[in-house]
């Protein structure tokens, strides 16, 4: 660990008002802490400033889950652990409950965030993949209001997100209403490493979603009308905008998304 | 530094700490509590599992600021040196452990683990150490202690 020289600031405000004035404050020099499950890990490295965090730990209600006018609201700072045992997430969204309890580990899912994983972007995390299927809504709220983006629209690339320095992810919403099939897998080579794919398919009276992690910098997105269709949609998507690293290449993550296609489709409508 | 007030293995302690030290270093080096071991800073290998608010965190991870006004069990759980409990009596008898690095993160989840679930299964014990890595056992002996407290608990043994 580098040595801690500067003087430091940790605040830990208890309303989202005061987030927002600290961040401004603080400046670009800021770091906005959730669960720190992906920040501290860098931040241990030496990577990312850490001499003025702001954290989220302390803000009243922004880890609640409420279900209010049709949708289901599930604050940023609800940890993985909570909503992979919340009743409302089981009732209208059971397959987010699933995707929740596979993360990671138990440590993990004790301090990681759903604002976190959503505001970090990164490829195949599950959150994502499964949020992308429901369809989801991230709520951003900064000091000058509120504003929302659709999950696609939200996140832009790999690790890398809309949200603008000073905003803070509050909440992500998904309809409340429970569809009717639903299925996700995640598929990873080494207990403990981040998923290779993430696969979530969202059936509703009229329409399939489906939605492949891991296998592009962003998930891939499939309105399904059949499972060929989806198939090559997917591979379509692998071959224009390829992800692979030395464990998991390109071509490889190209044939798994085929398979979890297929894989995730069939177990939705059996 | 900021001063941090916390209840330590069940009595109210005051720390000062550098707003970016992690509770892993202020537990070791501030308490001078050294059970806690650190074994890779990015919440991989559990060796400095604790308990927080009674859950289990990797405290490398955890910033000792967020620590503030809540409630930290370490595996020494306030015991004096050579006090053992049951679950750390069934990590010697059943020699779960060679090199002992990762033991305390093990007890740690162990005790954890048979608070929520008083008789778990295979399968929920190996859930529940998914996040304790061991380079030396191969895990056998210490399912093999897991299954002994828990037995031994249930008037099994
Ligand atoms: C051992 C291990 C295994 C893991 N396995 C998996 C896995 O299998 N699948 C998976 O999906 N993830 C996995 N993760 C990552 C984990 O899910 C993290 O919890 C998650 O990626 C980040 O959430 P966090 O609350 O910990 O965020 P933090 O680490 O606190 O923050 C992450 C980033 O987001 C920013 N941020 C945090 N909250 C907000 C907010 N509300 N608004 C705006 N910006 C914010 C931070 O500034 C930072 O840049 C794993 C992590 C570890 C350490
Ligand atoms: S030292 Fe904390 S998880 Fe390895
Ligand atoms: S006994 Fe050596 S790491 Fe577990």
């Amino acid at each position: 660990m580098s040595p801690l020289t500067a003087e430091a600031v940790f605040v830990a405000p208890r309303t989202l008002p005061e987030v927002y004035t600290a961040l401004e404050a603080l400046g670009p020099a800021a770091t906005l802490l959730s669960g720190g499950m992906s920040l501290m890990p860098m931040l241990n490295r030496g990577i990312g400033p850490r001499d003025a965090i702001v954290s989220l730990g302390r803000v009243d209600g922004l880890a609640e889950v409420t279900l209010r006018g049709g949708r289901l609201s599930i604050g940023a700072t609800a940890t993985h652990t909570a909503i992979a045992r919340h009743p409302l997430v089981a009732r209208s969204a059971g397959v987010l409950a699933t995707a929740a309890g596979g993360i990671g580990d138990l440590q993990v899912r004790n301090r990681g965030t759903i604002g976190g994983a959503v505001a970090h972007g990164n490829a195949g995390a599950d959150y994502l993949t499964v949020l992308s299927a429901l369809e989801a809504t991230v709520v951003i709220g900064g000091s000058a209001g509120e504003r929302r983006a659709a999950l696609g629209d939200f996140v832009l690339g790999l690790r890398s997100t809309d949200l603008r320095h000073g905003e803070v992810v509050t909440a992500v919403e998904v309809d409340g209403s429970a569809p009717d099939a639903a299925a996700f897998l995640r598929y990873h080579r080494v207990q403990g490493a981040a998923p290779t794919i993430t696969a979530a398919a969202v059936i509703r009276d009229d329409r399939t979603v489906l939605a492949i992690g891991g296998a592009t910098p962003t998930p891939t997105v499939v309105r399904v009308s059949s499972v060929e269709q989806a198939l090559a949609a997917v591979d379509a998507a692998c071959a224009a905008n390829p992800l692979g690293d030395a464990h998991n290449p390109p071509d490889y993550r190209r044939a798994m998304a085929a398979v979890h296609t297929r894989r995730v489709l069939e177990e939705a409508a059996a | 530094m900021i001063d941090i007030e916390l209840t330590l293995n069940g009595r109210p302690r005051r720390l000062a700490v550098d707003p970016r030290e992690s509770l892993v270093d202020a537990l070791r080096e501030r308490a001078r509590l050294t059970g806690a071991h650190v074994g890779c800073r990015t919440a991989s290998c559990g060796a400095c599992t604790v308990e927080l608010d009674g859950n289990t965190v990797k405290s490398c991870c955890v910033l000792a600021a967020e620590a503030d006004g809540r409630a930290v069990r370490t595996v020494e759980n306030g015991a004096e040196p050579g006090e053992l409990d049951d679950v750390q009596v069934a990590f010697a008898e059943a020699q779960g452990m060679q090199c002992g690095y990762c033991t305390p993160g093990m007890v740690v989840s162990v005790r954890n683990l048979l608070d929520r679930i008083a008789d778990p299964d295979d399968d929920e014990i190996t859930r529940g150490l998914a996040g304790n890595l061991c380079r030396c056992t191969g895990y056998v002996n210490i399912l093999k202690a897991v299954r002994l407290v828990r037995d031994r608990r249930l008037g099994r043994v």
